[in-house]
């Protein structure tokens, strides 16, 4: 599904210098699956999402969409970057439109759909709101489900809920576990909280820093549906650990 | 009585108060009429001109002149603001230029415009639009260097257009910037105008000040200014109710 081949690159600083981010990185997703990249904060996970988006481009190696080489192509993935993103002058129901609306999609095909979805993550009743008027879990509600309303095949989330409290963000991980359940998306999840990203994915992504590549790659074998009290099984808390030795001696700092 | 119509009364009555007080140093001789002016008198060269129709007429020529200037200055201001900040090579090369032309005080212009356009409504309209260009131009600018660029690459992602982005994100995105910008534009095209009657010309508010205040008439220089008051409020009016439905999506109260 998407495919990266010794994928370099690096970020000119303030300074003029040019900085190696990214280093002979590779990494293969796999249709319908939900994986996550964690690392160290400033490792490149963003620069990486950006590259496989087509929004940054790599100064060498290569990136394959379902086999065609990336060029700047869009309209395959919904993007979720870590910032609040809607359109404020958008009320909730225009904002979760604007991918059809992009796509050309008639609004009698999607308008059941994104009833759909807007019921699926308990937005019902807000639809004439504008987002400054919601809280940041609503707010984060209407930004996944935008990104799920023109029907992507590909989700790529940027820390999604990185700022939310812990009770929204529960709520917020099972209704994306459940969305992937019914629509069958590829899910590409960057976060920096490995409960987070062992309760969701198929297989863990460890990036290192100074430079970034891919240092270690973890299956999470755990039955799905994965509830919220899977955390406190033993099996989880032991991979939990395992990999978190593994993300401490990789960065050096044992903090 | 509500909070609402107490406000109202007690502005009422405050204006009133000032107007007797006025009168009342008038009448006890305290200020001179002749230099000063007089509420009745002041009233009295109103009607003769609201009877006459001329305080109509030059209102009308006045506000023409500003709408004419302000319309102009928007639209160009607005387009050139996009044009350039779409093309960062262009808006380097012209950058000095603008500044320079930003920092000359346009009221050193402005008998240049009434050579090269006339003692007629051209040269004030003229005017009007090199002070509302500016201002338009700058606000417009700065809108599109604070646009979020997580927001336009969002909407990339789902495959939109240069055409889409410029809709559904950037134009809406500014409209706030484009709005402060017009609203201190519209002050300044009556302030073109005016001052363009001022320096030359045969009709409107401005011209009146002027050749009344020549002609030692206080009352009709008051006169002029009320009606030049009431355009300003009634301008002002009109904009406020425009801009709370374009940017009914912002919250309202912002404690500070």
């Amino acid at each position: 599904m998407i495919q990266l081949d010794n994928i370099c690159f690096s970020h000119i600083a303030n300074d003029g210098t040019s900085v190696p981010t990214l280093q002979n990185l590779d990494m293969h997703i796999r249709e319908n699956e939900f994986v996550s990249i964690v690392g160290p904060s400033g490792c490149g996970k963003t620069t990486l999402l950006e590259i496989i988006l087509g929004l940054t481009r790599q100064d060498s190696g290569n990136v394959r969409i379902n086999g065609a080489t990336q060029n700047q192509t869009f309209g395959w993935a919904g993007y979720m970057s870590q910032s609040d993103t809607l359109l404020p002058w958008r009320t909730v129901l225009r904002n979760v439109q604007i991918g059809p609306e992009i796509k050309k999609i008639p609004k009698t095909e999607y308008e059941p759909r994104i009833n759909k979805l807007i019921q699926k993550v308990g937005l019902t009743g807000n639809e004439t709101r504008f987002p400054s008027e919601l809280s940041g879990g609503m707010k984060k509600r209407v930004d996944l489900i935008r990104t799920l309303a023109f029907n992507p095949e590909v989700l790529l989330l940027d820390e999604p809920f990185g700022a939310l409290d812990a009770q929204t963000r529960e709520n917020l991980q099972q209704d994306l576990l459940s969305l992937w359940r019914e629509e069958k998306k590829t899910i590409v999840f960057i976060t920096h909280d490995l409960v987070e990203a062992i309760m969701m994915s198929d297989r863990i992504f460890l990036m290192g820093s100074k430079p970034a590549g891919i240092k270690k790659i973890f299956d999470i074998q755990i039955p799905r549906p994965r509830q919220y009290h899977v955390q406190f099984e033993e099996s989880f808390i032991r991979l939990h650990k395992h990999i978190r030795q593994t993300f401490e001696s990789l960065s050096g700092n044992q903090s | 009585m509500t909070l609402d119509q107490k406000i109202l009364w007690t502005r009422i009555s405050l204006i009133l108060f000032g107007l007797g007080m006025w009168e009342g140093f008038c009448v006890c001789g305290i200020i001179d009429p002749y230099f000063f002016g007089q509420p009745t008198s002041i009233c009295q060269d109103l009607w003769s001109m609201i009877i006459d129709g001329s305080i109509f007429f030059h209102t009308w020529i006045t506000l023409f002149e500003a709408m004419a200037g302000f319309f102009l200055g928007a639209v160009f201001g607005c387009v050139a603001a996009l044009i350039l900040g779409m093309s960062p090579f262009w808006a380097k090369v012209l950058d000095p230029l603008i500044m320079v032309v930003y920092g000359i005080p346009r009221i050193a212009l402005a008998p240049l415009f009434i050579l090269w356009f006339g003692l007629g409504l051209a040269s004030k309209i003229v005017f009007a639009f090199t002070l509302v260009f500016f201002l338009v131009f700058f606000n417009t600018f700065a809108g599109l260097k604070n646009m979020n660029q997580g927001m336009i690459n969002t909407i990339r992602v789902m495959g939109a257009g240069r055409r889409q982005i410029m809709h559904k994100v950037i134009l809406p995105g500014i409209s706030p910037w484009v709005m402060a910008g017009l609203k201190s534009g519209m002050g300044m095209s009556l302030l073109g105008a005016l001052v363009g009657e001022y320096i030359g010309g045969n009709a409107g508010l401005g011209w009146m000040i002027n050749s009344a205040a020549g002609l030692f008439e206080t009352n009709r220089v008051f006169s002029a200014i009320f009606a030049l008051a009431l355009l300003v409020m009634a301008t002002n009016a009109v904009f406020n109710k425009i801009e709370r439905r374009v940017l009914k999506w912002r919250p309202e109260n912002i404690n500070l």
